[in-house]
Parts: structure tokens; C-alpha cells; sequence
């Protein structure tokens, strides 16, 4: 699929200052697990991808980075031309070739799906980006393991009670695993393969909360 | 990443051989003729100039396997009018000054209600320096051509 032109909006106005202020805010959510940051560098995103998301697109993907979309994305005209145009990033067709999968929540891949890297190399690993609608501090999901002094709690919403059970099983075969970074509208925040996940009720989530603006 | 199979239609020749003039001339005529022309239209960054290498390829007499032949400094940029058409720019060098016009003279040109004006003021002047020099230089190299031959020797 060529580049739509008419579907081109602009990327960072200070490309070098902002994808090096949104790396400082990837690196920052990925060390302290569970910590929720805002970037607000771009003022618009391409129809489909949150603030977020396409602000770590705009920062982290380039001609070297293999990137799977979602089919909802995958089949956006703004997302894959606003991608070829300001990352130049390869979209690959299975999840299981690339290094960075954005997903919607509606859409997440199988975790077995992705790539786990190897023993050898286990940072060859898969990062996945999923666009969620809410993220809060609400007592969910008590997170603790490095970079959390006691223990931090989450919660983030629309995720499928078989992908939940299969992210906190992942655990196990560490040091395979995979990273996860979360986006709602412009708020950040990610749960490496480090970061235990303990789900404080085991009961399912009322369906009214999940409405929450983020 | 793999060259999109583009359609050779007459816009996009046209669009080509305009992008072309305005990438290899000078900057100073450039800027010259796009300031007496005065336009001013409203636009926004989709990739403000940013300066990068590309990568020259060539093939031996036009038809060997092709080979890298070095890398060259280039200058991008991207631009929105407010009427939403996208003019782009690559040319050679380090001006985003020179960038910032032939992209905006690139989006100019596909407008309906400028095309004949930069097309007549612009384009064709610009093209008419390129070819002078073109012609001036071939003119210089000709004249020092030595064609080699060989004087048949006697036999005595």
C-alpha cells in the first residue's frame, strides 16, 4: 500500500528534544513498573493510534524495527501512511517477526504468538504496545519485583480475562518473556517481563467501570 | 523498503520533471524568482527540513549489476498548505532553506490557480539556467576531446 498523501499529519515539532523527552518517558514507566506518565508533545495522532501510541511510535520505531499491527490498524489508511512516512518502519504479517506489536485491546495477539527471544538472546524479544481505554492506580493488580519499592497497584482496563491470566502466567519463563508497554490517550505506562502481577480480586471486572475516562 | 510500483501517468512526469528543476538549481536563482513571485501561502510542517545521506546507486554502461557507488548529503522536507495539498522536497545539500521553497513550490504546483503561473515564472526560467549550464560545461569538456585514431603505417 503506497502513501496516502492527503492522510499525512505532522510528526514531533522538535523531532530531536520530544522523541528523546518520550524516550526519557518509556525508559522511566519500564524501570519503575506501574508508574503512569503523560507526553504531550504532538498535538494530534494519526485516526486509530492514541496520543501515546504515536508518540512511541514516533520515538522508537525506525527503518531497523519490524513492526505487526493490529487488523483494525493494519487496515487504517492514516496509521500505516503517518508510520511509512515518519518512522519508515517494515509492517511484517505475523507478530512472530516483529519487534514491536501494536495492538487494540479488542485485538490483542496470544502472547505465544509473539516472539520470546531465545536463552542465548532474550532481549530479541517482541515489545508489545497495546492501546487500552483506561489506566488507573485502583487497586487491580498489585505489582511488585524490580524497581517497585514495595509494591504498586494497577489497573488497566478492556483486557480479556484469558490474556490477563496468560500475562501473569508469562512470568514463569523468565528470562524469556515479553514487555508490554500500555497507552491511553496521552498516558504512558508499561509492565516489563520482571515485574510480578498479582490480581488483588479474582473477581471479573464490573462491566460499568471499564466506561472510566482515562 | 521496496519502490511502490508508481503509475506513469502524465501528472506524475510532470510533477517529476518540476520536482527535478527545482532540486538542481541554485539556490540563489531559486530563491530569487519564489521572492519576486511574493506568494505567501499559509502552511504547516509535516517534516520540517532535516539533513541526512542517501545512498547513490549505478550500474557499469547502464546495464551491469548495480553497485554502491557513495553517499550523498541531502535535505527532505514536507509541507501542508492550508488548503491541504502536500508539497515535498529532497535536494542535494545542506540549505533547509532551499527545502523549505521547492516544497512549497512543489505544493503550489499541483494547485490548479497557481500551476501556470510557477510553471511560467518558475519552472521554465529555472529549467532554461540548468540547460544554459548544461550546455556551457559540455561546451567546455568538448572542446578539449582528443578522439584517438590510428595513422595506417606504410609498409616500407
Amino acid at each position: 500500500m503506497a502513501v496516502s498523501s492527503h492522510e499525512l499529519i505532522a510528526g514531533f515539532a522538535d523531532p530531536v528534544q520530544a522523541s528523546q523527552q518520550v524516550f526519557r518517558a518509556a525508559l522511566k514507566v519500564m524501570s519503575e513498573p506501574g508508574t503512569r506518565v503523560e507526553v504531550d508533545y504532538v498535538e494530534q495522532a494519526p485516526k486509530g493510534l492514541d496520543l501515546s501510541t504515536w508518540q512511541l511510535a514516533l520515538s522508537l520505531l525506525d527503518p531497523d524495527t519490524r513492526v505487526w499491527l493490529s487488523p483494525t490498524l493494519a487496515s487504517s489508511d492514516a496509521v500505516i501512511s503517518n508510520l511509512r512516512f515518519h518512522c519508515q518502519c517494515p509492517l511484517v504479517e505475523f507478530p512472530k517477526d516483529a519487534d514491536f506489536a501494536i495492538a487494540l485491546n479488542t485485538e490483542l495477539p496470544q502472547l505465544a504468538e509473539l516472539n520470546w527471544g531465545s536463552a542465548e538472546y532474550p532481549d530479541r524479544s517482541t515489545t508489545l504496545v497495546v492501546q487500552v481505554p483506561a489506566l488507573s492506580a485502583e487497586p487491580f493488580w498489585t505489582l511488585s519485583g524490580p524497581g517497585i519499592e514495595h509494591t504498586r497497584s494497577l489497573r488497566i482496563a478492556g483486557l480479556p480475562d484469558a490474556f490477563r491470566a496468560e500475562l501473569i502466567k508469562s512470568r514463569q519463563r523468565f528470562p524469556l518473556g515479553i514487555d508490554t508497554f500500555w497507552c491511553c490517550d496521552n498516558r504512558l505506562t508499561a509492565l516489563p517481563r520482571t515485574t510480578k502481577i498479582e490480581p488483588r480480586t479474582t473477581a471479573i471486572e464490573p462491566l460499568n467501570t471499564e466506561q472510566e475516562a482515562c | 523498503m521496496s519502490v511502490e510500483q508508481q503509475q506513469e501517468t502524465p501528472e506524475t512526469c510532470a510533477r517529476q520533471h518540476w520536482m527535478g528543476v527545482l532540486a538542481k538549481s541554485s539556490v540563489a536563482a531559486l530563491q530569487q524568482r519564489w521572492q519576486a513571485l511574493s506568494l505567501e501561502p499559509e502552511y504547516q510542517f509535516i517534516r520540517k527540513p532535516e539533513t541526512g545521506l542517501a545512498m547513490l546507486r549505478g550500474r557499469v554502461g547502464g546495464s551491469g549489476q548495480p553497485f554502491n557507488m557513495g553517499e550523498m548529503t541531502l535535505t527532505r522536507c514536507a509541507v501542508r498548505l492550508a488548503s491541504g495539498t502536500l508539497g515535498v522536497s529532497y535536494v542535494s545539500g545542506r540549505n533547509s532553506q532551499h527545502a523549505v521553497t521547492a516544497a512549497l513550490a512543489d505544493a503550489l504546483l499541483q494547485e490548479r490557480s497557481t500551476q501556470s503561473l510557477l510553471q511560467r515564472e518558475l519552472i521554465e526560467p529555472l529549467q532554461d539556467e540548468l540547460e544554459a549550464e548544461r550546455q556551457q560545461r559540455a561546451a567546455q569538456a568538448n572542446s578539449t576531446r582528443v578522439d584517438f585514431f590510428t595513422l595506417v603505417r606504410g609498409e616500407d
